[in-house]
């Protein structure tokens, strides 16, 4: 089983980024693959709880990430820092994502397969 | 090496089309292979065999083509992507029933399931973003 990693680094509905990045999550759990989200930068706002789009002609994104458990995909990883730099804390996210330290995220990507950016 | 290239930005508004296009030339000179492009997101519109570049600029639709047919590329545009820009194939014109079709080969049709296969079983896969 390859390990592949989405990295997304967009905040949501500003632009179809994070929604192409989960699609491509989820059709990679489906195909077989160790399938995990790294969120970057302006990305650890898409998992913020409570989003309500609802006036948007787009999907729920952060509803769209309740189901990865459903495809099997428990790793999902928010840089600590970028969340802290944006007044956020672990309490505010949907998922109960692992924070990972800034420095770790060479490490992380080291153990990947494929790395796919969004 | 063999590799995938993911390619995301606009040939009109983006590098993305371009640089990727360079990067497969260079690659194929040094003996790689491109075993498959993957548009998606905006760059599903380097597809459409409708597109006329003004003089003086680079026709990055027919530069893919002639690059695809020589090496054997197997060009993928994201069918989701490319549905809601009006890009269409014959037969998905056919099924949405729409007057006219603008994607053709070597250009192929297909899902983010192909852009996962070419992903792992390429030695190397490179992203163009916007």
């Amino acid at each position: 089983m390859k390990k592949v990693c989405i990295i997304s680094t967009h905040a949501p509905y500003g632009s179809p980024s994070v929604k192409d990045g989960i699609d491509t999550l989820l059709v990679a759990a489906s195909y077989g693959m160790d399938a995990s989200l790294l969120a970057m930068g302006e990305g650890v706002l898409q998992l913020l709880k409570h989003q309500t789009p609802d006036t948007l002609p787009q999907k729920n994104t952060g509803a769209m990430l309740q189901a990865l458990e459903i495809y099997g995909i428990e790793s999902v990883y928010v840089c600590h820092e970028d969340l802290e730099e944006r007044g956020l804390t672990e309490d505010d996210l949907l998922l109960s994502p692992q924070l990972i330290q800034r420095n770790q995220i060479p490490q992380l990507l080291k153990e990947q397969d494929r790395i796919l950016n969004f | 090496m063999n590799y995938t290239l993911v390619i995301h930005g606009a040939p009109t508004t983006s590098q993305a089309c371009q640089t990727a296009l360079s990067f497969a030339r260079a690659a194929i000179k040094r003996g790689h292979t491109i075993s498959r492009a993957f548009f998606l997101r905006d760059a599903v519109h380097a597809g459409s065999s409708l597109t006329v570049a003004p003089q003086g600029e680079t026709d990055l639709h027919k530069e893919w083509k002639v690059l695809g047919q020589q090496h054997n590329i197997d060009m993928v545009i994201c069918i989701s992507a490319a549905l809601k820009r009006g890009l269409l194939n014959e037969s998905e014109a056919q099924r949405y029933n729409k007057e006219s079709h603008n994607i053709e080969a070597p250009f192929n049709i297909s899902g983010l399931g192909q852009l996962i296969d070419g992903t792992v079983s390429a030695d190397r896969t490179i992203t163009f973003g916007a």
